[in-house]
């Protein structure tokens, strides 16, 4: 694997994925675009807000077929809140989602075929989302319940786009009675839809998770 | 009816059986009695303003 | 990022620690009770109180071990139905477990959990993972108090439809609002589990004030209904009970700026051990004048006296705000615990002018004849005297209207105090 160090600070970036573009640098915040074995600095990312999150870069998820790692995260604003997106790769390259939000986790993988459902290729074209809209995916049917705009709040580790500050998207979430998810996200670089479902975090069966200050971590998820 | 009404009624029947008592026997903590009077010889007149 | 993340209220400056940091979105101030957006860097007032919320079961800040997971109790509300009363919810948080919560209605606690999957809707009944849940009642829950975090956006006010569904001792929730619908399971537990795991007020601990908070909001207009009736019985009572009524009636012409006398207006006789006897005195029309009336009630076997005072007065006259007027031309005198026996009623009288007595002559001209003369008038030193003239009613019985209102105020401070506390728990 090969050492990359940060061309703000000096400092050395780990590279946990070479597939990915972009890498925040732990120590200045720096975000680096790798290629072609160079590095370039393109600005410098927000600091995360403080959270109590179970999920660091290094935790591993497995879960219905998908083993995989976290190699970052982005976190995103919205009006009335904010959550975390951890971005995960399995050992054989596929990349998943992992949304946090009320304490609940929403593991998804790339779902394109959703894209050509007449609704969701409108919301693709710019145009809004209606509320309600009902999509089959996956042998599914699913209802879009939350409809948001959200603006990138800060970022860390590998990353398939820059996390900088006004980066921003539109992410409509889609339920159903079985606790499958759905979500459909529009931001700069084009739209993209995953599919998944719903868990707490012990359904994840996850390993590595970030020891927090003044809690001892459940029995069964060590 | 709950508890606290209940009381709250064993209050009121109390309170009108208090006062059928005190109209009995003619008391009253408001009675007109010529020892808290300040009426003969000192000058009166209107408290205005 | 490890560091707790802290947010000062804009609203009274206290400093607060958000223990669920990266998912709280509203935060009631356990200083000041006021609303807070912490969803931002920049706190924001959604609304400001200024008293710190109170009487709730467990403090936020408490943790303890619930089916052997740690909880904290990071935040609690007051919620209110017409139906149920009032009830209290409190948000537990475990970083690796989520939110889970706690429900204390009527002496009993819940469980809750919310559902990631939705239940199966039947005509009648849900069903949830192989169980068929009936449908109960549906309410409208207010949220009433807010104190703590909260990964929502939550107001005082908030109303949300809730129906139950039952399936045994377990309850599907079901909760929505314009926006959203939530289900949460609700398993009984028991009260020892919840005394064992948090300190828990020892007001709230037991059952047995199921009934009184079930009907919390319904009995207060009753008991106003209640005191209105028990004061209205208390007039009649008073009225009956004081009786038998026999009067005696006189007039007397007093001389304004004379000295006082005396006479007898009366004969009253006092059938019952005790009884009031009252005397109204009703005066001709006068005018910045006031009248002393001492009476005293004489026992004609033991001549033992009862003494008692009635004052007229009357003034008018006009200043910067008008003219205006004050006193009365009639007094009502209510002697109290006159024992049985026959009274003479006497009279000392004296009429008096503000702010100069006429100026009076007395001369005695026989000797039990006097003339009085005044000289008021200037240009007619020789004009008759000034009378009053003063109508006199004294009966056995009365009624007392000191004791009467003392007696409403009695009867409507309970419910009146009842009233003030759960506006000042509301606010």
């Amino acid at each position: 694997m090969e050492s990359l160090t940060c061309p703000s600070c000096g400092a050395a970036l780990p590279v946990r994925d070479p597939g990915l573009p972009y890498s925040t640098c732990a120590y200045c915040q720096t975000l680096v675009r790798r290629a072609e074995g160079t590095v370039e600095a393109v600005g410098t990312v927000a600091v995360l807000p403080a959270d109590v999150s179970p999920i660091q870069i290094g935790t591993t998820v497995n879960r219905d077929g998908i083993a995989a790692t976290v190699v970052g995260r982005v976190r995103w604003g919205w009006s009335d809140g904010s959550w975390n997106e951890w971005f995960l790769r399995a050992a054989d390259g596929r990349i998943f989602w992992l949304g946090e939000a009320m304490g609940m986790y929403m593991l998804t993988c790339e779902y394109p075929a959703v894209l050509d459902v007449p609704g969701i290729r409108n919301f693709a074209e710019g145009n809004p989302m209606a509320r309600d809209c009902t999509v089959k995916a996956g042998g599914k049917w699913f209802t879009a319940t939350d409809i948001k705009d959200a603006a990138c709040l800060g970022s860390e580790g590998d990353l398939p786009f820059p996390t900088l500050p006004g980066w921003t998207m539109t992410n409509v979430d889609f339920r159903n009675a079985a606790g499958d998810a759905l979500s459909v996200q529009r931001d700069a670089q084009g739209t993209t839809a995953w599919l998944g479902a719903w868990s707490d975090l012990a359904g994840l069966a996850p390993g590595n998770l970030r020891q927090i200050e003044g809690w001892t971590m459940p029995r069964a998820l060590v | 009816m709950t508890l606290r009404l209940k009381l709250f009624t064993a209050w009121c029947l109390f309170l009108v059986a208090t006062s059928g008592v005190a109209s009995y026997y003619g008391w009253s903590l408001f009675a007109d009695s010529a020892s808290t009077s300040s009426s003969s010889g000192g000058a009166r007149g209107p408290t205005h303003k | 990022m490890t560091q707790p993340r802290a947010v000062t209220c804009p609203s009274c400056g206290g400093s607060i620690e958000i223990r669920a940091a990266g998912y709280t979105v509203t935060l009631g101030c356990r200083y000041c009770g006021s609303v807070l957006d912490v969803a931002h860097e920049d706190v924001r007032l959604i609304k400001a109180y200024r008293r710190a919320v109170k009487n709730f079961a467990i403090a936020p800040g408490a943790r303890g071990t619930l089916f052997d997971v740690e909880w904290e109790v990071i935040g609690a509300l007051r919620r209110r139905s017409a139906e149920s009363g009032d009830w209290q919810e409190f948000l537990l948080f475990n970083p690796y477990s989520g939110y889970r919560w706690l429900v204390l209605a009527g002496g009993e606690w819940q469980f809750g959990t919310m559902l990631l999957d939705r239940p199966e809707n039947g005509p009648r009944s849900v069903s949830w993972r192989g169980g068929d849940y009936v449908r109960g009642d549906s309410e409208t829950a207010t949220t009433v108090t807010v104190l703590g975090e909260f990964y929502w956006k939550i107001a005082r006010g908030d109303e949300a439809r809730a129906t139950a569904y039952t399936r045994g001792a377990e309850v599907l929730s079901c909760e929505s609002t314009a926006d959203e619908t939530n289900w949460t399971q609700l398993i009984p537990l028991d009260d020892s589990a919840v005394s064992a795991a948090f300190a828990v007020e020892r007001k709230f601990v037991g059952a047995p004030q199921r009934r009184a908070r079930r009907n919390d909001t319904d009995d207060l207009p009753m008991m106003f209904l209640f005191a209105l009736i028990a004061l209205l019985a208390v007039g009649l009572v008073q009225e009956l009970v004081s009786r038998p009524r026999v009067c005696t009636e006189s007039t007397s012409e007093i001389i304004v700026g004379a000295p006082s006398f005396t006479t007898r207006i009366g004969t009253l006789e006092v059938r019952r051990a005790y009884q009031f006897v009252t005397i109204s005195a009703i005066s001709s029309n006068i005018n910045n004048r006031w009248i002393d009336l001492d009476y005293s009630l004489v026992n004609r076997q033991t001549q033992q006296s009862i003494d008692a005072y009635g004052l007229i007065e009357y003034y008018t006259g006009t200043d910067s705000d008008g003219p205006w007027t004050e006193g009365s031309t009639s007094a009502e005198t209510l002697i109290a615990s006159v024992p049985r026996g026959t009274y003479d009623i006497y009279l000392d009288g004296g009429a008096h002018g503000w702010p100069n007595d006429p100026s009076v002559t007395v001369k005695q001209v026989k000797p039990d004849e006097w003339t009085v003369q005044t000289s008021a008038d200037a240009e007619n030193p020789w004009a008759p005297p000034e009378k009053v003239t003063v109508w006199f009613t004294a009966c056995t019985g009365g009624f007392s209207w000191g004791m009467f209102w003392l007696i409403g105020f009695l009867l409507f401070a309970v419910p009146g105090a009842m009233l003030w506390w759960r506006h000042r728990e509301d606010d």
